[in-house]
């Protein structure tokens, strides 16, 4: 993993707490290219679309080199999640409960 | 007036849409229920082609960008909105996450699992959304009754109306 897939992996983390309705995300690299997959609570579906694509797109313009290609799921039994992320060797985010804010933002 | 170009777009698009009716209605429990997903894209792209062909730009060869050009997902970024007759909403999220999920459903067999109801009827909101903000921004009045069309100010609230609910804001 590059520094900038690692800068971008904390960003990530960071910018999607689980007060959105995120309840589970999951990444996978593959070489200049960072595979993001969310599981989202169905009433927060429509929102955190937008959300989380402008946030990729964002952080592709932050981390020059990086394609952020981001997927979006509704939460419905863990099992299910636990499979796919299984069948297709996927890193689990540890998300963070809120947004954090630093002293500088 | 429309071109003959963005009339033929838009009626692909109805074409493809009436395929998703029809699955929607025969075919929920099928095996191949998945495949109303890439229909649902494919619809949705066609409105942005006549979005495009509206505004004059060139339809994109690819969906992906290469190092020469924008592909459609990254112009539907950057310019697939709409900000008139009161109405303001952008798309290309939407149609992305559309993209994403015809790739799931024809390519990637360990991911098309996640494709349920939920996320049909999900992605049957954000077509309805890319339709409406592709007629509001080329002025496209449907017509209601043969020879009769919906009054103007009538047709932008409902689209006003109906995009909010799309987008939970009502």
């Amino acid at each position: 993993m590059s520094k900038k897939q690692m800068e971008a992996i904390e960003l990530i983390r960071n910018f999607t707490p689980q007060e959105f309705g995120i309840k589970k995300a999951y990444y996978k690299i593959q070489k200049d290219e960072l595979e993001l997959l969310f599981f989202v609570e169905e009433s927060k579906m429509a929102s955190l679309i937008g959300y989380i694509k402008s946030l990729s797109s964002l952080l592709e313009k932050k981390l020059d080199g990086v394609t952020v290609k981001s997927s979006i799921y509704i939460y419905k039994d863990k099992a299910k999640v636990d499979k796919v992320a299984k069948d297709n060797d996927l890193e689990k985010f540890d998300l963070v409960k809120k947004l954090k804010f630093s002293p500088s933002c | 007036m429309f071109s003959q170009e963005c009339q033929s777009f838009l009626k692909k698009a109805k074409n493809n849409e009436r395929l998703v009716d029809y699955l929607k209605d025969n075919c929920r429990n099928r095996a191949f229920f998945d495949w109303a997903f890439v229909v649902i894209f494919y619809s949705a792209l066609h409105y942005f082609n006549a979005f495009l062909s509206y505004k004059g730009k060139g339809i994109p060869s690819s969906h992906i960008s290469n190092a020469a050009k924008d592909g459609r997902i990254a112009l539907a970024h950057s310019i697939f909105y709409t900000n008139k007759n009161g109405i303001m909403d952008s798309v290309g999220s939407d149609f992305e996450q559309l993209f994403n999920w015809s790739c799931d459903s024809r390519y990637k067999y360990s991911v098309k699992g996640l494709l349920g109801n939920s996320e049909f009827e999900a992605a049957l909101r954000m077509l309805e959304a890319i339709k409406l903000v592709t007629f509001n921004e080329i002025g496209f009045r449907p017509k209601k009754r043969k020879g009769e069309t919906i009054g103007f100010i009538k047709l932008s609230d409902s689209y006003r109306n109906s995009l909010k609910n799309i987008r939970g804001l009502e």
